[in-house]
């Protein structure tokens, strides 16, 4: 790279894009005018709310209550100090009237005994400690605020009723009334400084904020340097430039990425002049807070930091997404499933409990709020910033790598953009026997992955064991459909071919090496991970009464069907068209070990996958896979239908730690197994071949 | 000098096709590899202006690409001979000394003429005086000092394609690669074009370039390349051309190249 083509590229850039009126817009006006309208806006708002609800007069009608003088008089004893202020209004029909909406409550008595009710209302024992002979009922609508309010309005009312009942009655026995009422006497002390408390409260927005200003300011930008430039039409001039490709995409990188820190920095230096400015006002008023500023500065300047890294990732994704667009209309639209996924991650620093932690560290844009969340508590864990700060740049670093990948392709810099999608067109333009696209693969995982999610976990807890056919039938069902309606090829697609026997010998052959060096990881992983392979197979009790054979079915045969024609049959196949050999199989792996949804399953199950996956590419055949997790699957249903049995013809299955011997065993036996089925399935491919 | 070797482009189509009946029901699809440009080799003199002819989609957008260093060849490459006889092949030092106009290079709307020029000046290594001195040269020259300093959104299609030209020319370039440079243009316009192209050559440069106006490249061309699928179908000076087919004018020839080889095709399927 030419430092001095990259300066002037990069001027280029940056000039170009601030010539453009939305950027500046969104840059400028946005931060500087609308948050702090916004914020103290907000702010006016509530005071005046709660202002309001301390003026406002509520209405509350008092239905058949003998007692209701003495009650009403304590509204207007000096001494009482209600926070709302009730007027009691006689009504006839007290519902009618609620619904009306003359009244905003009322209090009715429900005597215990209502024959002579009316007359006493209060019985008195022969101590002479008077209670009331029923219970007194307030009456609202919790959905309207009024109504909620004068609800709370007459509450306190009552509980004043009940304080002067209680001490007559204290008093009559003679007794102590502190030692009554108060028997424990405490108070609380918050260490907090002022400081701490008012971070605590910004510091659970202002993440949001951050990355959302972040995102306003990296969007325009990546937009307008990628997509707009190919609807302008200068890409071609840009390319006619002596510059390399690499040049020209750091060039724009590194433009978007300064304007969005500068955005983001402007939309800092606004949001903390609004806040300083409320403040200052609410401190004039009440004249109690007084909040030391300058204590903000390291955690506002480290902030600054973690910012620019992530800027640096959020630029680096949005021009990912951008560069496929064709104008800046249809970038606009690819890019809003970013900003909500980005939005979602903000609202991490408003759960509670959940905190900054060398996991969530790594979690990208979680990470940043999390961080800036604990930064305004004046929490500095300068190892866990680190990982924030490394995680971001790393993260960025890769989207970028990606990006540049992406940008030399002339396919996207000279065509329809993305066509991947075969899906979008209807089915009578579709052409017969073609394979899917990247786009097509992606679409059909995340659907099936959210109907799994949501349905497959209903299916199965509402019709057990038909739920689990339901939920296979979800998974072989999508690919399926899918691609009848790109009438795709279904025996290239899905690898549909009659494998001959050494195929099937040497695939069984890896699978049985294969099984033994996962127990092998199994049992290190164990070593890390307290969750262990038993636990999950806890799941599955309940199905242990059925049959060996039913079960043999459910959960061997059919995820065996299912799961291969999605993962090895479509996803593979798809994959296999288009990238490397490897690649294919260790993306498709990974998405084999993501929808098992676990993490020690994940490990275990990429790997798995990644055998799968193998054979398949090696002998055109996804019954040889079938075959394999057939095998894997019904080990694990016989291991928990027969332990007894299974212990004492291959105890080494069920060891939670094993010995060095059996390390030994496994591991000979399992290296044999697998260079002999790597070894079938050569032979037979050669054969095949000839 | 510029020289391409064995030059070729491999396009990946998806094409619906119908079968030997002309059955629809049966088509069959296939994503079939094509040469958009099929092996060429050719070599172009200092001072010399050829002109690259064919139907659409014969593959001449795509020989200029590369030919621009926009596209990188799938097989063979494109040489630059310097004058003073060093050979250039990487294409960052290729594009040094070449100015490549298509109907796709658009310019910066939001800069004038001049604004643009320096941009570009500086990514091409210019020094900012240079840079001056130059872009005045140029306004002289294409008579753009009227416009050259409006904002480029503002100008006529005809002051565009000056300003387009003007961009080509502000690295002095040895060698000018236009795609259609006269295309959409009123008469006077487009003349001046042809002019400026005739003012090179006596300048020594090479000029490249494609047009469906067979009179001007009959007027303007020193050699002529006719390009069908990708393939040379033909090559000569004007005059040679119209001898060899008896014709009085490059549009006759054209069409009776045209039909031969779409016979010869034919034949061969």
């Amino acid at each position: 790279m030419n430092p001095v083509s990259i300066r002037a590229l990069l001027k280029k850039e940056i000039s170009d894009i601030f010539r453009d009126k939305k950027t500046l817009f969104m840059m400028v006006v946005i931060p500087l005018v609308l948050y702090p309208l916004m914020i103290i806006g907000m702010t006016a708002l509530m005071s005046s709310i709660m202002t309001n609800q301390k003026e406002t007069v509520y209405k509350v009608a008092f239905t058949d209550i003998p007692f209701q003088k003495e009650m009403t008089a304590l509204l207007e004893d000096k001494e009482q100090d209600f926070t709302y202020k009730i007027e009691v209004t006689p009504v006839e029909d007290a519902s009618k009237a609620m619904a009306d909406g003359e009244i905003d409550a009322y209090i009715s008595f429900l005597p215990k005994d209502k024959t002579k009710a009316a007359k006493e209302a209060f019985v008195t024992d022969e101590t002479g400690v008077t209670s009331l002979n029923g219970t007194l009922q307030i009456t609202y609508y919790e959905a309207n605020d009024d109504s909620n309010t004068a609800s709370k309005a007459a509450e306190d009312l009552i509980n004043a009723y009940q304080d002067v009942i209680r001490t007559k009655n204290i008093r009559k026995l003679k007794l102590d009334e502190d030692a009554i009422l108060y028997p424990v006497p405490y108070k609380a002390v918050g260490l907090s400084s002022v400081e701490e408390t008012v971070g605590n409260m910004v510091g659970s927005v202002i993440p949001m904020m951050i990355i959302v200003s972040i995102l306003m300011g990296a969007m325009y930008p990546a937009i307008d340097v990628t997509a707009g430039e190919k609807e302008r039409g200068t890409l071609e001039t840009l390319l006619t430039l002596p510059v390399t490709n690499l040049e020209m995409i750091m060039s724009k990188f590194l433009a978007v990425s300064v304007i969005s820190c500068v955005s983001a920095v402007l939309n800092i230096i606004s949001m903390g002049a609004a806040c300083v400015f409320m403040m200052s006002m609410i401190g004039e008023e009440e004249g109690a807070v007084e909040i030391n500023f300058t204590s903000y500065i390291p955690a506002v300047m480290i902030t600054m930091i973690v910012m620019i890294a992530f800027a640096l990732f959020v630029t680096a994704v949005c021009m990912c997404v951008c560069v496929f667009a064709k104008s800046f209309k249809e970038a606009n639209n690819y890019i809003t499933p970013v900003m909500l996924v980005f939005m979602f991650g903000g609202f991490a620093a408003m759960v509670p409990n959940l905190e900054l932690s060398t996991t969530t560290a790594a979690i990208p844009v979680v990470n940043v709020a999390l961080s800036i969340n604990d930064l305004f508590q004046f929490k500095y864990d300068y190892a866990l910033l680190g990982i924030v700060f490394v995680t971001n740049v790393i993260y960025s670093l890769i989207t970028v790598m990606i990006l540049g990948r992406i940008y030399n392709s002339e396919a996207i810099l000279f065509s329809e953009g993305l066509s991947s999608v075969k899906f979008i067109r209807r089915r009578s333009e579709m052409k017969k026997g073609q394979m899917p696209g990247y786009g097509d693969m992606i679409l059909l995982c995340c659907v099936t992955m959210l109907l799994y999610l949501y349905f497959g976990s209903w299916f199965q807890v509402r019709f057990g064991v038909a739920g689990i056919v339901m939920t296979q039938a979800i998974i072989i069902g999508m690919p399926l459909l899918y691609a009848w309606y790109i009438k795709s090829g279904f025996k290239k697609l899905f690898s549909l071919k009659v494998p001959g026997p050494l195929q099937l010998l040497g695939s069984f052959c890896l699978w049985v090496g294969g099984y033994g060096f996962l127990m092998l990881i199994s049992v290190i992983l164990s070593l890390f991970m307290k969750e262990s392979v038993q636990n999950v197979n806890k799941l599955f009790e309940d199905y242990m009464k059925l049959p060996v054979f039913v079960l043999a079915l459910l959960l061997a045969v059919l995820p065996a069907i299912c799961e291969e024609i999605m993962f090895r049959g479509f996803l593979f196949g798809t994959m296999r068209t288009y990238a490397k050999r490897l690649t294919a199989i260790i993306v498709v792996s990974a998405i084999f070990g993501i929808y098992h949804m676990s993490l020690i399953r994940f490990i275990t199950t990429s790997l798995l996958g990644i055998i799968f996956a193998y054979a398949v590419s090696e002998t055109d055949s996804i019954f040889c896979s079938m075959l394999m997790h057939f095998c894997n699957n019904l080990v694990s249903v016989l291991m928990m239908k027969y332990q007894k049995e299974m212990k004492e013809v291959l105890p080494v299955l069920f060891k939670e730690t094993l010995g060095v011997t059996d390390v030994c065993i496994v591991f000979i036996v399992s290296a044999a197994a697998v260079l002999c089925g790597l070894w079938l399935l050569r032979k037979s491919r050669s054969k095949a071949w000839r | 000098m510029i020289k391409v070797e064995n030059l070729s482009k491999v396009f990946v189509r998806t094409d619906v096709c119908k079968d030997q009946t002309g059955n629809r029901k049966k088509a069959v699809t296939k994503q079939e590899e094509f040469y958009a440009v099929d092996h060429i080799s050719f070599e172009v003199a200092k001072g010399e202006i050829v002109g690259i002819l064919g139907p659409n989609g014969a593959g001449k957008t795509t020989l200029l690409r590369m030919l621009g260093n926009l596209m990188e060849p799938t097989e063979g490459r494109v040489i630059i001979g310097k004058e003073d006889g060093s050979i250039l092949t990487d294409m960052v030092e290729m594009k040094k000394e070449i100015g490549y106009l298509s109907e796709n290079t658009k310019l910066y709307h939001r800069f004038s003429t001049r604004e643009m020029l320096y941009m570009l000046g500086e990514i091409y290594g210019m020094g900012k005086e240079e840079c001056k001195k130059r872009a005045q040269e140029i306004f002289d020259v294409l008579d753009m000092n009227s416009f050259g300093d409006n904002r480029i959104e503002k100008l006529s299609t005809g002051q565009m394609k000056r300003a387009s030209i003007a961009r080509c020319l502000i690295h002095d370039p040895q060698i000018y690669i236009f795609d259609e440079p006269t295309l959409g243009l009123d008469i006077m316009s487009a003349d001046a074009i042809v002019e400026f192209m005739k003012g090179q050559k006596q300048l020594g440069k090479t000029v490249l370039y494609s047009t469906h106006y067979l009179e001007e490249a009959q007027y303007l061309c020193d050699r002529i390349l006719m390009i069908m699928n990708g393939k040379i179908v033909k090559q000569g000076a004007p005059d040679e051309l119209l001898m060899q087919y008896g014709a009085k004018d490059l549009r006759e020839v054209f069409h009776a190249v045209i039909r031969e080889n779409t016979e010869r095709g034919e034949e061969e399927a």
